[in-house]
Formats: C-alpha cells, structure tokens, sequence
C-alpha cells in the first residue's frame, strides 16, 4: 500500500482527481494506491503531490521559494 | 712721767704676742675663706662659659640640618616636578594618539555600516519583491484560473513523475 | 553593492526556468517531549538539519528502518501530526564575525542580550573534527588564572583541558570566573558556556563580568535550565564553534563549560526519549565520546596553522564528594588533569577550597613561567611535609623542634594560598609572597596576622620596589641580583613594619 497526499489551493474536481489518480495508478501499476486530498491555501495556486517521501511541488508557493532562492 | 724700758719692753712683746695669736687665728682663716671664694667664681665663670660654647655649638648644628633639609625639600620637588611635567606630557600624547586612533576608527566603521545599511537595503527590497509579487498573485487569481493552474500542474507533474 | 546589481538581480528572474520542486520530504508521525519520529525521509543523513515548514527547525539524530527521530530545536509549538520535514541538505552551523565578543548568545547563534543581530562573518560547523596531530605544538604557555593555588600547584598551559571538579557550592564557577578576570589585558577572548543553569544565577555572573570589564572579551553562551533538552546538548558545541573562529584567527581562547554534568544530563534526557539502549547510570551508551569529542578540539596550533589554541575548563558536578561516579570519571579519564574542591575545606575557610592532594595537571608544569617553577617547587614540599605530619601531630602534643617547624611553615603556606575569588594575582605578586613564605620569612609572624601582612607586603613591593616586580612579572628565572634585591627587600620591609614580627621577640 501506498499512500499518496494531494495538497492543492482550492478543491480538485472529480476530473481533476480522476485523471491524476489513474496516471499515478499507471506508474505504480504493482500497488494498491491510497490518495488523501487536502485543501491548503498557503499554496496561494497549484497544487502538490507527494509520493514515497518525495514531494512534487508545483504551486505558485514552491515557484516563489525557488525564485526567493535564486536572487 | 717717764719712759720705763722695761714695760715698754713688756708692752712690746705683749703687742708681739697679740699680733702671733691673732695672725694664727684670724688672719690665715679669713685668707683661705677668701681664696676658696676665689676659686668658686672662678669655676662658676668656667662652667659658664663652657655652656656657652656648648650652646653655640648646637646652634650651629641645628643650622646646618635645617639647611639640609631644605635642600632635600628642594630636591625632592623639583623630581615630583619634573616627573608630572614628563607624565602630564606622556598623557597628553597618549590623549592625542587615542584620539587619531579612535579617529580612524570611526571613519573605518561608518565606511563599514554604510556597507552594511546597503546590505540590508537589498535584502529589504528582495523581501518586498516577493511579498508583492506573493499579493499580487493571490488576489489576481479568480476561480477560472485556478482550475486552468491545476489543470496545467497536473500535466507537468505527471510529466516530472 | 549598488542599487543597479540588486535591479540587475531582480531582473535575472525574467530568464530563470521555474520547474515542478522535487524535494524529499518526511510526515511527522509523533512529537513528544521536544521529540519528533517522521516516517520516509529515505536519504536523510544523520546530523542533518531539517526544517519543519517555514518556521522550525530541527537536528536528524536517530536513522532507523521505519522513522527517523528528530530533536526540535525551533519552532515547536506550530508542529502538527501529519506536517511534512523537510531535508535541507545542511549540517548545523552557527553564524560567528568579531562582533559576536562582548555578547550573550543562544546555542543557535542568536543573540539573547537584546542588542541587535550578529552580523554574520563565517559559517562554523558546531561538530567539527578536532585538529589532527600534525597541526599541533605541545602546551609550553602558561594561562594565568590569577589564583594563587592554581598557578603555583597546578598550573594550565595554553591548549590544556583542566577539569574543575566538585561538590556544588564549593567555589567552582568562581574559579573559573575568577579565570576569566585575570584575561584582561592580556589578548585572550574567553567563551563561558552556561548549561542548565539558573537565569538568575548566569544574570549575576553576566553582571560581574560587566562590573570588571571582562565582558569587553567574552562571549557568553546561554542554554539555562528552561531551554529545551536539545539546546542545551548543543550549548557547548557552539561554545566551541565560536571558539574555534578565534582559534583560527590565530588567538588563545579560554572556553568555560559549566557545567557538563547538566549536559550529560540533558544527552540522557534526549537519548532515553530517542529510545537508545541506556547503560550505567541510565546514560547511553556514546555519553564517553559525547565529551571526548568536545574536548578534543581544545588545542595548541603550531605556528603553520595560526599558532592559536583553545584552553578548556569544564566543570563537573559531584555528589557528596563521590569522583568515582560515571560523568566523572570520564571527564577525568579525558582531560589533562583536574582541580579538586572540597565541601569541607571550603566550610573551614580554605577559600578556594582546592584539594592540593588530590589535585594534578599533567602538562602545565612544563608550561610554568621560570620564577614561578622555581619557588612552587619548595612550596609543594613544604606542603606535603605539612600534610605528612599534621594529622600526626594531633595525637602527641610534645614534638621534636623540627617537627614543629615543618608544621609552623606549612601552616602559614596554606594560609598564604588562601585568597578571596575577586582579587587575581599577577606573577609578581604571586612570586613574592611564596617566595617569602618558602624562605622561612613568615615563621615569626602570627598566622592570624597573616592577611594584613600580604596586603602591607605587596604594596611596600609595588612601591617600593618598582623594578623588581617589573623583572618578576616577566616570569624569568630569579638569579644572583634579583634573590639580593628580595633579600633585601624582605629585610627593609621588616625594618619598616616591626609590627607584623613582634610575636618572635
């Protein structure tokens, strides 16, 4: 089993979702997936996606950080 | 009246009697009372002028240690005034020294917090960049664009996948 | 930097390529007690510093199969279940510049004295390997505490680790405060490394050091006993982090830790609740290397690598005189020798209350200054004859004329090496007291009367004297004229002051 959390900015459609979790379920087609959504608005847009301890990060939030970073 | 011899002659070894007694016993006495009396003064005068000179004598000591020791005084000022005027001169360029020192100092370290002020100047302005750009994402964003954004992550995640 | 390079910067942005964030990240499975275990975190390393979200921080400790055990170092009070951790891919540092000297900071860095932020100057790593032996010189300086017990019985070289051991209440800290007061002047910067202890207590010892001017070279570094466990593990690495800044500067440093029994405690503490196996006394099993590596890094750099070093006092804290316990015998077993004090000579008014017995140091005698090494080493005679027959001497009340001499002359050197912790003594000043009381000097003169004759001794000499105490303070050896001038000045001094020797007429 593994689990899956799904940060976004506002709630995801069920599209949304839908298309995420069967593009994920292809990737690991060997596992039983569990996917936990979570609205958090500090992420100001986007949304992020971890998986196994590693974290997609591709909000608006994430891309102000790596901008903060760089100057 | 006539002249008998033999009581003149009577008369005059009787006189010469009186004049032996008397010498023996009165006129030797009062001779030796005179002489000790003599003698007394004398040595009273002798004693006197022996304090005399004595007396003189201590003057001249006292004399002589009274002018030691104002030359000592003297001395002894004249060092403590040198060695103020050296120390009062040590300190004054010791004083000037500090003060260039502190001088240099100054400017050195006004140099260094304009530097530092510039520092913290960009640093400020970076923060502010970001906070607007942060404000001025959250409120431009409308329902439409978000749903657009998720849409678009969604493609680029499962893409980084 | 001008205006233009920050525009220039901001601008750059335009052409930087913004990608989907790939970090690895850990969920927060438990916080307790200053604990926090997360799950994943796959390639986190040990000693890692992780970050929880914007605000805290914290330090990788445990790496097991399913978790990894974190301590909290900030930001506690936001930690929620289910938060994730985030690698940064960094080891714990502090920031140190010039600036840092004459300010009291937190084990972090941060200042605490309510003056403004640290400017940052060089990034010191708080564990750091020690200096290997290539770039090490032996200990041949000497480190003038300033009390008389110690420079002459057990002297500390520069680079030493002397250990101040004790019972509490008997004078530790002000021995080793009284350490740092004699620095002045003297272009050594003094870390002091308060752990576990009182605010009160550390505000008073802050105020003292202000009071004398010592804080003008101090760096104090704070971890009292309401900060959290972690912090006051990493206190006196930090110390010596800011230690090692200076040390690399090429200066001598004076680090203070007081007092390492309360770290011990505080690792005890982190390590039960970690879960590690614990071993005797209830420590874990590392407790040994947790202060040999931190005082490993005290040194003597040789000329090639600055010529700096780092001298280290560490405190430990005994319980009713029992050395033989876990903490102590380690910290003995580590350091190079050990200042021994005593509940019951300090309630007898030997202050300080410095077991000579018991007390060594096994380098600093070939760190001694000549003058010192020479009158010292009567004195160590004197007293171990004195202690040799003093506890005979209380049950035969009839002795041998020379029996009684050894014992009058020991009594009045122990009473010579009593001193209050706030007045340090020069070299000078030390020199020619021993030198008269090892000289049969102070046979005539009442031991009761012996504490106004120190006084009266030592400023007949500074006055007096000028030149003498001037060749003495350089600490070279006494020869041909310098022992006439003592000679003569002991005897002009008991011309002058006939009081003090009335008792032998």
């Amino acid at each position: 089993m593994l689990q899956i959390d799904i940060a976004s900015a506002i709630a995801l459609s069920d599209l949304q979702k839908k298309k995420l979790e069967s593009s994920l379920q292809k990737k690991y087609s060997n596992k039983e997936l569990v996917f936990d959504y979570q609205v958090k608005e500090e992420l100001i847009g986007g949304l992020s996606v971890s998986v196994a301890g590693e974290l997609h990060d591709a909000s608006l939030r994430a891309r102000l950080n790596q901008l903060a970073n760089k100057i | 009246m006539e002249i008998n011899l033999a009581q003149i002659i009577f008369q005059m070894i009787n006189f010469g009697m009186v004049l032996a007694a008397l010498t023996y016993l009165i006129y030797k006495p009062v001779l030796k009372l005179l002489e000790d009396r003599r003698k007394r003064v004398a040595d009273a005068a002798e004693a006197a002028a022996a304090v005399m000179k004595e007396k003189e004598n201590l003057e001249k000591v006292k004399e002589k240690t009274l002018s030691e020791a104002s030359a000592k005084a003297k001395k002894m000022e004249d060092e403590i005034r040198k060695e103020a005027k050296a120390d009062a001169k040590l300190l004054l360029e010791e004083s000037k020294s500090e003060i260039t020192a502190k001088e240099a100092k100054f400017s050195s370290e006004l140099a260094k917090l304009k530097k530092e002020e510039l520092k913290s100047m960009e640093s400020e302005v970076k923060k502010a960049a970001l906070t607007i750009a942060e404000k001025v994402l959250g409120s431009s964003i409308d329902a439409k664009k978000h749903q657009k954004l998720i849409d678009d992550q969604i493609n680029e995640i499962i893409e980084s996948l | 930097m001008s205006k233009s390079d920050i525009f220039a910067n901001l601008s750059s942005i335009k052409d930087s390529d913004l990608n989907v964030e790939k970090v690895s990240v850990g969920k927060v499975i438990s916080y307790a007690d200053g604990i926090v275990f997360a799950d994943e975190l796959n390639d986190v390393q040990a000693g890692e510093l992780v970050t929880f979200g914007e605000e805290g921080h914290g330090l990788v400790l445990n790496l097991e199969r399913e978790k990894v055990g974190i301590i909290v170092l900030s930001g506690a009070e936001r930690i929620k279940a289910g938060d994730f951790v985030y690698r940064t891919g960094k080891i714990l540092s502090i920031n140190v510049s010039d600036e840092i000297v004459g300010r009291v900071i937190d084990p972090l860095g941060q200042s605490v004295d309510g003056k403004s932020a640290i400017k940052k100057d060089k990034e010191m790593f708080l564990e750091k390997i020690a200096p290997g032996v290539i770039a090490r010189q032996a200990v041949n300086q000497p480190l003038q505490t300033g009390v008389k017990a110690v420079d002459a019985l057990i002297p500390i070289g520069r680079g030493q680790r002397e250990l101040i051991i004790g019972d509490r209440n008997t004078g530790k800290s002000s021995i080793a405060l009284a350490s740092i007061l004699n620095q002045r002047g003297q272009d050594v910067i003094c870390v002091y490394v308060a752990i576990g202890q009182k605010k009160s207590t550390l505000a008073q010892f802050i105020q003292t050091l202000d009071d004398n001017g010592a804080l003008a070279y101090t760096v104090v570094v704070s971890a009292t006993a309401s900060e959290s466990a972690s912090l006051q593990f990493l206190a006196p690495y930090s110390g010596q982090a800011v230690a090692e800044y200076f040390l690399e500067k090429g200066k001598d440093v004076l680090i203070v830790f007081d007092d390492l029994s309360k770290h011990a405690q505080a690792y005890r503490e982190i390590s039960l609740l970690l879960k590690r196996p614990s071993g005797r006394e209830a420590y874990p099993g590392d407790v040994f290397y947790l202060h040999s590596r931190l005082l490993e890094r005290a040194c003597r750099l040789n000329k090639e690598n600055g010529g700096g070093s780092i001298t280290a006092l560490p405190i430990i804290e005994t319980q009713a005189n029992d050395v033989s316990a876990y903490i102590p015998t380690n910290v003995i077993s580590i350091t190079d020798g050990q200042i021994y004090l005593e509940t019951d000579l300090f309630n007898s008014g030997m202050r300080p209350a410095i077991n000579i017995g018991l007390s060594v140091s096994r380098v600093g005698s070939a760190a001694q200054l000549k003058a010192m090494k020479q009158v010292a080493g009567s004195l160590k005679l004197d007293l171990a004859q004195f202690r040799e027959l003093e506890a005979f001497a209380q049950f035969s009340s009839d002795l041998d004329a020379t029996t009684k001499k050894q014992l009058d002359r020991g009594k009045r050197v122990s009473e010579i090496l009593k001193q209050p912790w706030d007045q340090q003594m020069s070299v000078a000043e030390q020199v020619l007291m021993i030198y008269a009381a090892t000289n049969g000097h102070l046979d005539g003169i009442a031991v009761t009367d012996l504490v106004s004759f120190e006084t009266e001794f030592l400023s007949f000499a500074r006055s007096n004297y000028v030149d003498l105490v001037k060749i003495l303070l350089t600490g070279a050896k006494i020869e041909g004229p310098q022992d006439e001038l003592l000679k003569k000045l002991i005897k002009e001094f008991e011309k002058t002051h006939p009081r003090f020797y009335k008792k032998e007429a």
